[in-house]
């Protein structure tokens, strides 16, 4: 574009005469002058006026031409009809605010969904280049992925395909800052990682790897979230410390934000070097190999597939020199095996929430893309049947010049204002529907926090939703206006004997009857299948059942070699206490709380003699005597543990029924002695009792008796993680407070979290809850909109053929014969949209079968009593203009406009 | 008798409003007054056309327009050649008697 005109079309737009008043202004002057030469050849002043007129030709041409020279005379346009488009809503507000709310639903649940996804699997980690950053990734027979052991780090850095690598452990700590003790993630990183990641650092220093060493300073550097939430963003800030059990670290730096941990969802605020973590071998001896998540930098100018090629031809090296000394034969054999392989690890570390909540996040997502371009046709529908009231003036312009564009504008307007509201609202209250999301999720997961980031991707995303929307207004606008512009509309206009052409309307109904359709199906569907999942027999009676999660006090339980010889008359003294509290029936401790985490997978074999038989898998819990009981699971065979028993006795184990039979098809399994995994201490344990098949995870749905063997927590009380009280009441009433008490007074734990199995068990399932409440709100609210559309579209109809029906009536049709042609249609456009509705909500069930549990058809039931409400919809509809129509005299209804 | 008017060719009108505002600025009018006197009236400018075929020229840059006072004393719109205008206006009276050299041989010698 020319400056020259850019410049004339801003100042067109910023001029305080308007351009309209500036052209009349000059073609009057042009006929006054043309007047005035008439006059002088002697004319007098009314005919050389009409002389100067006939002239000039047509003048609304010649204006409207130069408009058109202005190719942004559309604003100009649009501001000259915006008022009328504003004051014409504001006069049917109940269909303005219901247009503003359907859309900023539509646009705020898009929104919400997208950037609940965008934090969970998009964002990539804050760090430069982060997608040069991949994960190498070790995976056991069973696919299981995992970590190495940190001295693979030595041979991989010599690896030409990374520039940089770093390990890292997570943990969940309480730590000590200024005498108050804080449950925070912390990270412990290899020498190199700082450079290798390049987090960038606000204060002090980054660790290095003089850092990396025992017998060095004890050092460790905070996140900037940290260093305001706990330091008050002081400058003081280095040189103080943070206590990890009895070991004081010195803070040396600050990282700077927005960097707040590689693990995704769960900030690691607090970071140390990885060989100064606290712990020392079961010989006493301090460690140097830790189990890490391995990142690495691939070297400038090499892909990815070119890294994972090296580390395969690397992989028997990086093994070997990490496989840990301690281990036995077995368990070197089994790491020595492992697959290595190379993933990306641009946006962090990940244990689960990736795995479980991805496909369920698309699955929303889709239904609230449905659910837009549900609010997307309503409204467009509506909007067409609105602006058919407009055709006279729509005539009347196009007569007088107007362009096509022209039209469309005019159209357009009315929506562009909803359109406005709507994606104001939609953007506040989807973002703070995520927040909403994610800090339920922090609810369900302790420590859990994301932030919901408006950046660039939510960004591009509102505005293609936008735009996806505009353009569906746009095209509804266009197609009106072309149908105004072909029919002779002055000619016709309000003497229509004829139906107006309502087909768009119609094809739009259809489609909204069927995604209605569709909606309402996998609602029924997610719904059965949410029924079935509480339906399954867990094997365990979770009512009046209490978990609470044990928390170490500073310095409580670190020093394991200590704890070892205390733990166990440590928790038999607690127990005892809890179980004397009145209103509770009984109560023990588990390693895992029952489906909030689910124990640790194992090799399990029988021995027999010194061969090995019947290798399986099974999840590893310990547990204390009780367990079954409080659980209201069974004991099928054998006996329960003995609060009693010592280390010294034989071990014992109990295991699930199906494990039960598939070690030892043919007889009792009981007596049976088997081996778990490669520790030294569980090869070789008695079958001691056999339970029943319990599923205390849900993890797969689909198989709901787990193989479970659970170890006898007195003879093995190096847990794996922090004990869970396991207490059933006799009432639904906790004495919580004293619970607490007890615990405390205890001496070495706190209760940090405390909540009925119930709610356990609910947020096992939160994803299939998530989908079947919103399907349903969803399926409402379509099937809402659905029957407004009809209702529109047929009161608008009979209505309009109010002077066709009177001359029908006129000439001796009857009533019924009136109401059969009106719901003759009805009926077929009904019919279109259950028939695509059925084969959308078939086509659904396939796409959904994985995130369903025992659905094999959706419930029918469901869909007839759609079909039904949408069919009195239309009946409502039709009838009360129909009766109107019907009962005027038809002298009357053929005024009628 | 009065001569017969004919209407302007595609595209000459540009080359006529160019050419008339050579001496200075005019408004529409006057524009107008003086193709058709120039012509001996021969030609009759559009006048439906003459004012698109203005604000054209201005997007264009070849011409600028400024409030003025007319002969009556009103306000006017007057236009003056830009700059850019003047290099158009050579290329297209060029272009032009090209255009009727070559039409004047054909009719000649064809």
């Amino acid at each position: 574009m020319r400056w020259q005109s850019l410049r004339l079309r801003v100042r067109t737009l910023f001029r305080q005469r308007p351009f309209e008043a500036d052209l009349a202004d000059e073609l009057s002057s042009h006929i006054e002058l043309q007047t005035r030469k008439y006059i002088d050849e002697g004319l007098d002043s009314q005919q050389a006026y009409r002389r100067a007129r006939i002239d000039f030709g047509a003048i609304e041409e010649a204006r409207e031409s130069c408009r058109e020279v202005d190719r942004w005379r559309l604003l100009d346009v649009a501001s000259r009809n915006g008022g009328q488009s504003f004051r014409s809503l504001a006069k049917s507000p109940a269909f303005a605010l219901t247009a503003v709310l359907i859309l900023s639903v539509g646009i705020g649940a898009n929104l919400a969904v997208f950037s609940t996804i965008d934090a969970l699997l998009l964002r990539p980690l804050p760090l430069p280049e982060a997608n040069q950053l991949v994960e190498i990734v070790s995976r056991d027979k069973h696919g299981q992925a995992g970590g190495l052991f940190s001295p693979a780090l030595e041979p991989l850095s010599q690896n030409k395909s990374f520039s940089g690598v770093c390990g890292v452990s997570t943990h969940y700590d309480a730590i000590e800052i200024g005498g108050t003790l804080r449950k925070l993630g912390t990270a412990a990183f290899s020498g190199d990682c700082f450079q290798t990641l390049g987090i960038p650092i606000a204060r002090g220093r980054a660790l290095n790897p003089a850092d990396d060493h025992l017998g060095a300073e004890h050092v460790a550097v905070i996140t900037d979230a940290l260093w305001h939430s706990q330091f008050g963003g002081r400058d003081d800030v280095l040189g103080q410390s943070v206590r990890m059990g009895s070991t004081d670290y010195t803070i040396v730096g600050v990282t700077a934000a927005p960097f707040s941990g590689l693990l995704l969802g769960f900030p690691e605020p607090i970071i140390i070097p990885l060989l100064q973590q606290f712990d020392l071998l079961p010989n006493g001896s301090p460690r140097t190999s830790y189990y890490v998540s391995v990142l690495a930098r691939r070297a400038p100018g090499v892909p990815e597939s070119e890294a994972a090629a090296s580390i395969l031809v690397q992989r028997r090296t990086l093994l070997e020199q990490s496989v840990p000394q301690h281990y036995s034969p077995a368990g070197k054999t089994q790491y020595l095996s492992l697959g290595l392989t190379v993933s990306s690890g641009a946006s962090g570390l990940d244990y689960f929430l990736r795995d479980r909540f991805s496909r369920p996040l698309y699955a929303v997502f889709g239904l609230c893309g449905a659910m837009l371009l549900m609010a997307c046709l309503n409204l467009s529908s509506l909007l067409l049947a609105r602006s058919f009231r407009r055709r006279q003036e729509v005539g009347i312009r196009l007569a007088l010049g107007a362009t096509l564009s022209h039209v469309v504008c005019i159209l357009f307007i009315e929506s562009f204002f909803l359109v406005i509201a709507g994606t104001v609202i939609g953007i506040v209250g989807g973002l703070a529907g995520a927040r909403v999301i994610l800090a339920r999720a922090g609810a369900m997961f302790g420590n859990f926090y994301l932030d919901v980031g408006v950046d660039l991707r939510v960004l591009m995303f509102v505005l293609a939703t936008v735009g996806a929307v505009v353009s569906v207004f746009v095209l509804a606008s266009l197609w009106q206006a072309r149908r105004l512009a072909g029919n002779d509309t002055l000619k016709q206009s309000g003497r229509g004997l004829v139906a107006p052409n309502t087909a768009a309307q119609k094809i739009l109904l259809s489609v909204q009857i069927a995604l209605t359709l569709a909606l309402i199906a996998g609602s029924a569907l997610f719904n059965a299948s949410l029924r079935n999942t509480y339906s399954i027999d867990f094997g365990v009676k979770p009512q009046h059942v209490w978990t609470a999660l044990l928390t170490p006090q500073p310095g409580g339980y670190r020093n394991p070699m200590y704890w070892q010889r205390s733990a166990v008359p440590y928790y038999r003294g607690l127990l005892d206490k809890i179980e004397a509290l009145p209103g509770v029936a009984s109560a023990s401790l588990s390693d895992n709380i029952p489906f909030f985490n689910n124990g640790y997978r194992a090799d399990i074999s029988v021995v027999n003699g010194g061969e090995l038989e019947r290798a399986t898998q099974a999840r590893i819990t310990g547990v204390a005597d009780g367990y079954f009981t409080t659980l209201g699971a069974r004991l099928i065979a054998g006996e329960d543990f003995h609060r009693a028993s010592l280390a010294t006795d034989e071990p014992g184990v109990i295991v699930t029924q199906s494990l039960a039979r598939q070690i030892s098809p043919k007889r009792s399994a009981l007596g049976l002695h088997i081996r778990i995994g490669t520790q030294p201490d569980l090869q070789r344990l008695r079958i001691v009792g056999i339970s029943n098949d319990m599923d205390t995870s849900l993890a797969d749905l689909n198989d709901t008796k787990p193989f479970l063997a659970f170890l006898n927590f007195w003879q093995h009380p190096d847990l794996q993680g922090y004990p869970a009280l396991l207490i059933k009441t006799r009432s639904s009433d906790l004495a919580a407070a004293a619970i607490r008490r007890i615990v405390e007074r205890q001496g070495y734990e706190f209760v940090e979290r405390l909540s009925p199995l119930t709610t356990e068990i609910d947020n096992a399932v939160v994803e299939n809850r998530l989908l079947a409440y919103l399907s349903a709100a969803f399926g409402c609210l379509a099937l809402l909109m659905a029957a407004v559309g009809l209702f529109g579209l047929l009161s608008y109809q009979v209505a309009s053929r109010t002077a066709e029906i009177g001359i029908r009536m006129a000439l001796g049709a009857r009533q019924q014969q009136i109401r059969r042609l009106i719901f003759g249609q009805t009926v077929k456009l009904l019919l279109a949209g259950v028939l695509a509705g059925a084969a959308l909500s078939f086509a659904l069930q396939k796409v959904l079968g994985n995130l369903l549990y025992g659905i094999t058809l959706g419930n029918p039931g469901v869909l007839f009593l759609s079909i039904l409400v949408l069919l009195c919809a239309a009946l409502i509809a039709a009838t009360i203009p129909l009766r109107r129509a019907t009962h005027i005299n038809p002298i009357e209804a053929l005024r009628s406009e | 008798m009065a001569v017969p008017k004919l209407d302007l060719l595609q595209g000459t009108l540009d080359l006529l409003i160019l050419r008339t505002l050579v001496n200075g600025p005019r408004h529409g009018w006057s524009i107008s007054e003086r193709i058709q006197e120039i012509s001996e009236d021969v030609l009759q400018v559009n006048q439906g056309s003459l004012y698109p075929a203005l604000h054209r020229l201005e997007h264009q840059g070849w011409i600028e327009a400024d409030w003025g006072i007319s002969e009556l004393g009103r306000r006017a719109r007057f236009y003056d050649l830009t700059k850019a205008g003047r290099k158009q206006l050579e290329i297209e009276a060029e272009q032009w008697s090209r255009l009727t050299r070559a039409i004047g041989r054909v009719l000649e010698m064809a």
